[in-house]
């Protein structure tokens, strides 16, 4: 017989992406195993978490502040808006230290699987940035995958009545790649996007 | 354990861990299989684009003493790419590979499942009218799932169907006396178009248009009797 408490962890910890019964249970064990001020500052970080952090109110990326520090920078390039599915896409952007202006996260790409449509992305908003906010370049940073690019195909379409260049990340061969390994899809996706040297 | 290779379609992909990959995968003679696709999310992907939704492969496979295979390398046979070109198309495509997931069983030897997505998809890329042949897809799932348009006879008396109103229920026939307690009635032209999507071949579905006049009276029967075949509601039935 498991006590209430552990049978309740290991059920929160279950409603976490990739985390298993098996999982869950070694987490929980670890938790009950950790020095009390461990698993204190565990529970505190994930109340403060919930408690502080939000959506920026322009670009939608999670902050402490109302606008988030990328948005609120001088040193940004206001006019061009770099479009990510997600927080961990920006992330990654971020630690490329290669784009100098600001973001629009989507929360999510169009998914028909998933129940996911454009109405549940934040294309509004993004058009909407677009009339207020003197953008010039709009960044299409979808992954290059099958949802990703329709969802770019999407923000395409919404985007062409207005005034603003709209460019999409190149796609193909990674760097430290070898051609002889790379499959058909990847080197047309290269061809395709081939430019001038 | 010894690995063995298969063609394969992929019908979902859910992220594990950090960089890793559960993959449900249609075969042609296997039926559906769920496999793990290990690093699948890093940048220098062992995969590269071919494991990716609306590509036929060949998947490499690993059993496991544990249940879930391992995917161990895919090379891409055909990709049908230029559907996601269309917003319309990648939308009935998603419906249509949703539905092929839902509709298929693990270990079921039969390749009609396999053979009707590779047919849809190859019609969709080919330029075949999306809504059509989401319909007829959808008709076909159905019939293959056993709720197939019983023509001649009413499925509610056994008896003779006349040449005047027809009516349908679960997409079967029944007489006007059965009627008011089984359901809707619909044209001749409807029925037809009705059997004649159960009957074409796969080869040739994306040369059957579905009017939108037809297609009003057959959606609505046809979605419904998908779902209740499915034993589910499909996420993407709204949408398309």
């Amino acid at each position: 017989m498991i006590a209430g408490p552990i049978r309740q962890l290991i059920k929160e910890f279950q409603r976490l992406p990739g985390v298993g019964e098996k999982t869950a249970f070694r987490l929980v064990m670890h938790v009950l195993e950790s020095p009390q001020p461990q698993a204190q500052a565990l529970a505190d970080a994930l109340v403060e978490i919930k408690q502080r952090i939000r959506p920026c109110s322009r670009c939608f990326q999670m902050t402490e502040e109302e606008v988030c520090a990328i948005c609120a920078s001088p040193k940004r390039d206001s006019s061009v808006i770099c479009v990510v599915e997600d927080q961990a896409s920006l992330m990654a952007i971020e630690r490329a230290r290669q784009f100098y202006g600001i973001y629009h996260v989507l929360g999510g790409r169009v998914s028909p699987m998933e129940g996911v449509g454009p109405g549940d992305l934040r294309i509004a908003e993004l058009l909407k940035r677009i009339e207020g906010e003197g953008v010039k370049e709009v960044v299409v940073a979808t992954n290059p995958n099958v949802e990703g690019e329709a969802t770019a195909l999407y923000l395409k379409r919404a985007l062409e009545p207005y005034d603003v260049e709209i460019t999409r990340i190149a796609r193909g061969i990674p760097m430290g790649g070898d051609l002889e390994y790379s499959d058909a899809l990847t080197l047309g996706r290269a061809f395709e996007g081939r430019m001038k040297y | 354990m010894r690995t063995s290779t298969t063609k394969a379609f992929v019908l979902r992909m859910i992220p594990y861990r950090d960089a890793d990959m559960v993959c449900t995968l249609l075969t042609r003679t296997e039926g559906k299989i769920s496999a793990m696709a290990r690093g699948a999310r890093r940048s220098k992907r062992r995969f590269g684009g071919a494991l990716d939704y609306f590509c036929l492969v060949e998947a490499e496979l690993r059993p496991s003493k544990s249940g879930m295979a391992s995917l161990t390398s895919v090379n891409l046979i055909s990709s049908y790419s230029r559907i996601t070109e269309d917003v319309e198309r990648f939308t009935a495509a998603s419906h249509i590979v949703e539905v092929s997931r839902l509709a298929s069983k693990e270990g079921d030897p039969s390749p009609q499942p396999f053979d009707l997505l590779q047919a849809s998809l190859e019609a969709l890329q080919g330029g075949g009218d999306p809504k059509s042949l989401v319909r007829i897809f959808q008709i076909k799932t159905v019939a293959h799932l056993g709720y197939a348009l019983a023509g001649g006879h009413c499925t509610g008396c056994g008896g003779p169907i006349g040449d005047g109103e027809t009516h349908l229920s679960d997409l079967s026939l029944v007489c006007s006396s059965c009627a008011p307690r089984m359901s809707k009635t619909i044209t001749q032209g409807a029925v037809k178009t009705l059997e004649a999507a159960q009957r074409i071949p796969y080869s040739r579905m994306s040369t059957l248009s579905i009017t939108p006049t037809l297609d009003q009276q057959l959606g609505p029967l046809v979605q419904n009797a998908l779902t209740r075949a499915l034993g589910a509601t499909p996420n993407s039935l709204d949408i398309f």
